[in-house]
Parts: C-alpha cells; sequence; structure tokens
C-alpha cells in the first residue's frame, strides 16, 4: 500500500476542515501509521491476536478524537500514547483471564553477563517490557523506534518532530534508566 | 567481569515478527467500515454514577425553584403574637423564645435614629434588604429558565473533556 507525501500537519487540517473527506484523510493516515503502530502494541502484547483487537480500539479511538488533538507533540507520538496506553490497560484488565501466551521471541540473549545467565529469554523479555512501561511515553518510543526497529536518528527526526541531539539524549537516559531496572527485578529474582 | 551496569549489550532485537502483508489493507477496510458507525464528533462520556450525581442535581434544582416560586406564600403579618405564642408553647422551644425576646431589641438598634448616628446609613441599609429580596426572586426566575440542554451546552462551551479526565493515565 502505498503512503501518502502529505504531511502530518496537512493531513489533521483536511480531517478539521473538510467533513466530507474526513474519512479519506483518516484511510490515508492509516495507510501511513497503523503498521508502525501495529509493531509498538505487538512489542507488548508480543502475539497478533491481542495486538489485533487492540489495533481495532485505538483507531476508533483516534477517530473520535482526532479533532481535538491539540498537537502539542508529533501526530506519531500521539498516536503512540494512546497505542500504549490501551496495551497496558488491556494487559491490566486481562491479567486474569489472560488464555492467549505470547508467542513471539522479540531478543536473544548474548553470552558474556553473569546476571543474564540465569534466566530464559522469555523472562528478561518480561522484566526488559516491564522496565519500557515505566519510562516516560517519549522516552519509551524513542528506545522502541532504536533498540527494536533499529530506526536511524534522522528517520526518527522526522516521525517525532524533535532534533537528533534530543533523541540520542532521551535514548540515552531512557537505556541508563532500562539498565538499572533491569539489574534490579532481574538480581531480585535471582535471590 | 563484565560491569553488571552494560546488560542491555547482552541483549540483542530480533527482526520483526512476521505479518501477513495483507493484514494491513484488510485491516484498514474493516476500520474504514466501523468508523462509518462511530460519530467523529467528540463523545461526553460520563460515568453512570456522574449521570445519576447530574440528575440528582438537576432534579433538586427543579424542585428548589418550585418550592420557592409556586408554593403558598407565608404572610408572618396575619400572624398575631398570641398564635406565636401558642406555638411555642405546643412546641415547648425554649431556644426559640430566646430569639423572640432578643429580636425586638436589635430591631430596635437598627431602625432607631436615635441610636444611629447617620440616618443615611440606616436608609441604606433598608435599601440593602429590598435589594437582596429582589435579587432573590431573579436568580429564581433565572434558574427556572435553565434547562437540562442549557446544563449541556454549558459543558460544552466549557470543553470540559470529561473522557480526557476519565482516561487520566493518558
Amino acid at each position: 500500500m502505498a503512503k501518502t507525501n502529505i504531511s502530518d500537519n496537512e493531513l489533521i487540517a483536511l480531517f478539521r476542515e473538510d467533513k466530507r473527506h474526513a474519512e479519506k484523510v483518516f484511510s490515508l493516515l492509516m495507510q501511513k501509521y497503523a503498521e508502525p503502530l501495529y509493531y509498538q502494541i505487538r512489542k507488548i502484547t508480543r502475539n497478533h491476536e491481542e495486538t489485533n483487537d487492540i489495533m481495532q480500539n485505538v483507531w476508533i479511538k483516534v477517530w473520535k478524537n482526532l479533532e481535538d488533538f491539540k498537537q502539542e507533540s508529533s501526530l506519531f507520538t500521539w498516536l503512540f500514547r494512546i497505542a500504549r496506553n490501551e496495551s497496558l490497560n488491556f494487559l491490566q484488565k486481562e491479567k486474569r483471564h489472560r488464555s492467549v501466551e505470547a508467542d513471539d521471541s522479540l531478543i536473544e540473549i548474548l553470552a558474556g553477563h553473569h546476571v543474564l545467565d540465569n534466566f530464559s529469554e522469555d523472562e528478561v523479555l518480561d522484566s526488559l517490557m516491564q522496565a519500557i512501561a515505566s519510562l516516560p511515553e517519549k522516552q519509551a518510543l524513542v528506545f522502541n523506534l532504536k533498540f527494536f526497529d533499529d530506526l536511524k536518528y534522522s528517520e526518527m527526526s522526522q516521525q517525532l518532530n524533535t532534533s537528533e541531539g534530543a533523541l540520542k539524549a532521551s535514548y540515552h537516559i531512557a537505556v541508563q534508566k532500562i539498565q538499572e531496572i533491569l539489574l534490579r527485578k532481574l538480581n531480585l529474582q535471582a535471590y | 567481569m563484565e560491569p553488571n551496569k552494560d546488560i542491555l549489550k547482552h541483549i540483542k532485537a530480533k527482526q520483526k515478527p512476521a505479518v501477513d502483508p495483507a493484514y494491513f489493507e484488510q485491516f484498514q477496510a474493516k476500520m474504514m467500515e466501523e468508523i462509518k458507525k462511530q460519530p467523529k464528533a467528540k463523545v461526553i462520556y460520563m460515568k453512570p454514577l456522574f449521570w445519576l450525581s447530574g440528575a440528582a442535581a438537576v432534579a433538586l434544582i427543579i424542585f428548589g425553584i418550585s418550592m420557592f416560586s409556586n408554593g403558598p406564600e407565608t404572610n408572618f403579618a396575619s400572624v398575631s403574637q398570641e398564635e406565636i405564642e401558642h406555638y411555642l408553647d405546643e412546641t415547648q422551644d425554649e431556644k426559640a423564645w430566646e430569639v423572640i425576646e432578643d429580636e425586638p431589641e436589635e430591631k430596635t438598634e437598627l431602625v432607631s435614629p436615635g441610636k444611629n448616628e447617620n440616618p443615611k446609613v440606616e436608609a441604606e441599609d433598608k435599601n440593602i434588604e429590598i435589594a437582596s429580596t429582589e435579587d432573590f426572586v431573579s436568580s429564581a426566575q433565572l434558574l427556572e429558565e435553565i434547562t437540562t440542554d442549557d446544563i449541556y451546552q454549558y459543558i460544552e462551551s466549557e470543553e470540559f473533556d470529561l473522557e480526557e479526565l476519565e482516561y487520566s493515565q493518558f
């Protein structure tokens, strides 16, 4: 599916101004952001079915609230905020009844760190995702885009309307925090 | 030994999980159908308790207005002193007697030109009494004219985003 070249700001303005074309504009937004948003949600749920359910809730919320989007952050940051909150709320609600097993293995463990030797990939991933969830939303997004998606800072800068320097700083802080939380969690679990 | 703090250097992200390429097209088509059933306008969402509280408040206002505007007026001038005393005897309310006994003295102080050195102030006091009664009547009328729709319009005009409040963890 070809993605539109129309900027986010233009799409938002079109969505607000011309009610007759709101659906068309929304369709262009989905072409542009459905896939990246899907992968952000899937990192949290680690399975397709739940990701699909959350995606539906997210896009309905986007449809209902786009008109009131204050544009204090980039559109993708706003979408990520909705997706992250919907995903975490979904998991919180489904915690007791969750029958779907996580089917994605998102990481592999490289040899050489004694703490990691005691844990499986799934256990490390659980702790890693909890550490990411505790970060402020922008740091979490930057970390996800860099660590998991290996996105270049220049691409990220365009997507998030943030300077490359600020993104690098954000990633650096995110890494420090995650390492600290991860070590604390794993050390606690080990004993 | 490798320093503990560099733990992320030993965790490598794998490739994204594979998704059927047709999925996103199908998902988009499905969502375009779904949004046709959804209102695009901002939805003011209130929890049931919120609605009940709102309804109770409106009912109280309406009830209060009808009490003041339509209820039988009590003309205290038509009640004789004997009737009042009889009522107080019946109710055995000693506190009420104290109030009745004290009241004329206070009243005398307020209206007596001899005790009030400034007659202008006395006149102003009277005016204040009259003005506040008028204000009360007009406020009651004003409240009577406010409909439930007016309240909802006010909520909208103030741009209270109740859904956002409810969704505060955003």
